[in-house]
């Protein structure tokens, strides 16, 4: 196995691959960035339990002296290409367990992982694949993903719930204190589709997606999704099990709604959570509709000090008085996720669920769960 | 070891209410009782003035109206209460670096070096006033040769007092006092007690058949035994209630645990003993670690750490079963553990709902909070709720 290729290209590339690289994993040989030569294509090839990335690289500055296969330690092989000078670098398997890499003065060589025992990664796409723009793919991620549970003993909740029905695809994400969901339109019909995608391998889906303009091809399989995008096959194992029924939970009619103006909510609500005694991420909040439709925003730490915000709604209140409490953490990161620059807040009491929506943020809803405080 | 000790328990009287009186001067002479904003609510506090019209502590809130038709109830501010705990500490420390703070309200202080340059009682009205003057919390101090008989002494005389407990009058100050009031018999050992004829600290000391006692005190009959004579060598350790991090319960199974079922029976055990002291101390857990020690002596531990702190039984036992099936390795169990830690003073002010839990009027938890009461009484479920008895 011999070959060139230019050294940022390359790079780009195996930063790409880094995503699914395994540093703490029970097999070493996950540890390894996989190479496979081939006669106009180089192949990268990364894995940990959850995902797995494969990238073929066809550039115009590749060159193949020889082809075949090698794994190399994926940390030392990115951070070498990453400090190497010049512009092209030279990548060659010399002896058995030897990996040889030139460029400009380097002279690196490399011990290699046993490639036998790398698993055999199955990146087959389907017949029927379900079609999605990429701005659109990040659209749904970005509002629903950060909804999904960080702590594991509910599994099933650390993943993005997707339904596929007719043209519709709904997304749905909660982790029993908050929820999002987001619904679009897709440009064609297909068959009904039900699976459950850990959040945390749509966050590093994200990061891949680059150009607006393009489109991402979704295989589902039985276990496993597959995402292609322009020259990256994104693999992501599926949650088991059935995710809980939430349309129920979502209250369908609210006797209070006001509309805020997004960026002075948030920067009222900051304040409000800045003298929290244990983190200004997780505040505790009230907020009160007055009589004459002001609406206040307020923070108490008997040791500290406290906080009163005021806020004028930016279009006519519906509804009579209501105060509420919430944690701060939980609002405003459902708020950043609308482009909208107005969002209405709508409330069905003091220990229901609220719901935000923007106008401009087509058929997505935020849902948080208030702080009972008595 | 020191040849003689001065020890004494500070102990704020009445300490939520008087929180409230410090905050509210207006409320200093007039009965109050703390207590949720409900009439089914029960006060945890209530303060001298309210006690002279029959109220007390534990009592609910139709009853203390009845019995003192003026009294104010007011909501527990526990913010206030953490904070005027720790300014009381802080000013204490300012007496002797040897403090050990033993619940929100009171602690024990080893003044032994501090009676070289002044006499304790004249010490003690120091501090007193001290406490008065810079926080307007009133403060009753015992003073004794070691912890137990400085605890003792401090709850002779409320409010207010200073109490001195020697050794040579334990036989008639304490003796004659009744046995629930010994510090560390607990509620569900006096009805034990009562039943072996003991009714007061003299019955205990002077109890002869140690083995019948032991079935009751375990391997502390006999630290009970010295401390009725007035004896305990426990020693004030300022770093003990920093150290409070975690609560846990484990227990070793000789004859080996070997069925999957015995193991949770097991564990919901060890959790029921587990979430009990964490009600006890008031106190709410984040982290929730499960400990197995199988039949080849190999140990293993997994934690879970919650986004909300929680003293909820229900919870906790979940997690528990979630950490244990990930453990369980159907092999025979020879430990099993239970702990919580990343322990906070629960604010029952704040509970973060849940969508898939829809509120329901606290009738539920008043159900729970009963059934575990009279449970704890008894030692054992003698109660459960109808879905879970079919088993």
């Amino acid at each position: 196995m011999r070959f060139e290729i230019n050294k940022d290209k390359l790079l780009y590339h195996l930063l790409i691959a880094q995503k699914a690289l395994s540093n703490k994993t029970p097999n070493p040989a996950l540890q390894g960035v996989k190479l496979d030569v081939e006669k106009d294509a180089l192949v990268i090839t990364t894995s940990n339990a959850e995902i797995s990335i494969k990238i073929v690289v066809e550039d115009a500055s590749l060159s193949v002296e020889s082809e075949g296969s090698v794994l190399i330690p994926g940390k030392y092989f990115i951070e070498i290409i990453r400090k190497l000078d010049g512009q092209m670098v030279h990548v060659s398997h010399v002896e058995d367990n030897l990996i040889r890499i030139e460029a400009d003065h380097s002279d690196i060589t490399l011990n290699v992982l046993e490639l036998d025992d790398y698993p055999n990664l199955v990146f087959k796409e389907k017949d029927e694949s379900v079609k999605i723009n990429v701005r659109t793919l990040k659209t749904v991620i970005r509002q629903t993903a950060f909804s999904t549970s960080t702590i594991e003993n509910r599994p099933i909740l650390t993943g993005v719930h997707l339904q596929i029905d007719g043209k519709t695809l709904t997304a749905v994400a909660t982790d029993s204190y908050r929820l999002s969901r987001k619904t679009i339109t897709l440009d064609a019909e297909y068959d009904p589709m039900n699976v459950i995608i850990p959040g945390k391998s749509l966050e590093e889906l994200m990061k891949i997606l680059e150009n607006n303009q393009e489109d991402v091809t979704v295989h589902f399989d039985q276990s496993r999704v597959l995402f292609k995008y322009a020259n990256v096959s994104f693999l992501s194992r599926l949650l088991e099990g059935n995710y809980p029924e939430t349309e129920r939970l979502i209250p369908q009619e609210f006797p209070v709604k006001i509309t805020f103006n997004k960026e002075a909510l948030m920067l009222a609500i900051e304040r409000a959570s800045l003298l929290s005694k244990h983190d200004s991420h997780n505040a505790i909040v009230k907020m009160t509709l007055r009589q004459d439709d002001t609406v206040t925003i307020a923070s108490n730490s008997p040791e500290i000090g406290r906080v009163l915000e005021e806020i004028h709604p930016v279009d006519e209140v519906v509804g009579s008085p209501i105060k509420i409490a919430f944690s701060s953490r939980y609002v405003l990161e459902a708020l950043k996720s609308f482009a909208s620059s107005e969002v209405a807040i709508s409330f069905t009491g003091e220990t229901r669920p609220f719901v935000m929506t923007g106008e401009f943020d087509e058929a997505m809803l935020q849902l948080v769960l208030p702080v009972k405080t008595d | 070891m020191k040849k003689y000790q001065i020890i004494f328990h500070v102990d704020l009287n009445a300490f939520y209410a008087s929180c409230e009186a410090s905050r509210n001067p207006a409320l200093k002479n007039h009965p109050v009782g703390i207590a949720p904003r409900s009439d089914r609510g029960i006060l945890t506090t209530a303060n001298y003035a309210a006690r002279r019209y029959g109220v007390n502590s534990a009592m609910n809130v139709i009853e203390a109206k009845r019995r003192c038709p003026h009294i104010k109830i007011v909501p527990p501010d526990f913010a206030l209460y953490e904070t005027m705990s720790s300014q009381f500490f802080e000013r204490l420390r300012l007496f002797t670096d040897q403090l050990e703070p033993a619940s929100i309200d009171e602690g024990y202080m080893d003044m032994t070096e501090d009676a070289n340059t002044m006499h304790p009682i004249k010490r003690a009205e120091m501090i007193q006033k001290d406490i008065m003057d810079n926080l307007s919390l009133p403060l009753s101090i015992g003073i004794g040769p070691n912890k137990f008989l400085a605890k003792m002494a401090s709850d002779m005389k409320k409010p207010l007092g200073i109490t001195v407990l020697r050794k040579r009058n334990v036989k008639s100050k304490m003796w004659p006092l009744p046995i629930e009031q010994m510090h560390g018999i607990g509620r569900k050992t006096v009805p034990n007690l009562k039943l072996l004829g003991i009714h007061t600290i003299g019955d205990l000391a002077t109890y002869k058949n140690i083995t019948k006692l032991s079935r009751f005190l375990g391997n502390q009959t006999e630290s009970f035994i010295r401390r009725a004579y007035g004896d305990d060598d426990s020693v004030v350790d300022p770093s003990r209630a920093e150290t409070v991090q975690s609560i846990g319960n484990s227990k070793t199974y000789e004859g080996y645990l070997h069925t999957y079922d015995a193991m949770l029976e097991a564990l919901e055990g060890l959790t029921k003993t587990v979430v009990r002291r964490l009600h006890d101390g008031e106190l709410a857990c984040k982290t929730i670690t499960v400990q197995v020690r199988f039949s080849d002596f190999t140990n293993h531990s997994k934690q879970l750490s919650r986004s909300h702190h929680t003293e909820r039984h229900v919870d906790i036992i979940e997690a528990v079963e979630h950490l244990f099936d990930a453990l369980y390795d159907e092999k025979p169990v020879s430990l099993l553990g239970v702990s919580v830690g990343h322990l906070e003073k629960a604010t029952r002010l704040f509970r973060q709902l849940n969508i898939f839990e829809p509120e329901t009027p606290t009738k539920t938890s008043n159900v729970d909070t009963l059934l575990e009461r009279i449970n704890a009484q008894y030692d054992k479920p003698l109660l459960k709720k109808g879905f879970k008895s079919s088993s």
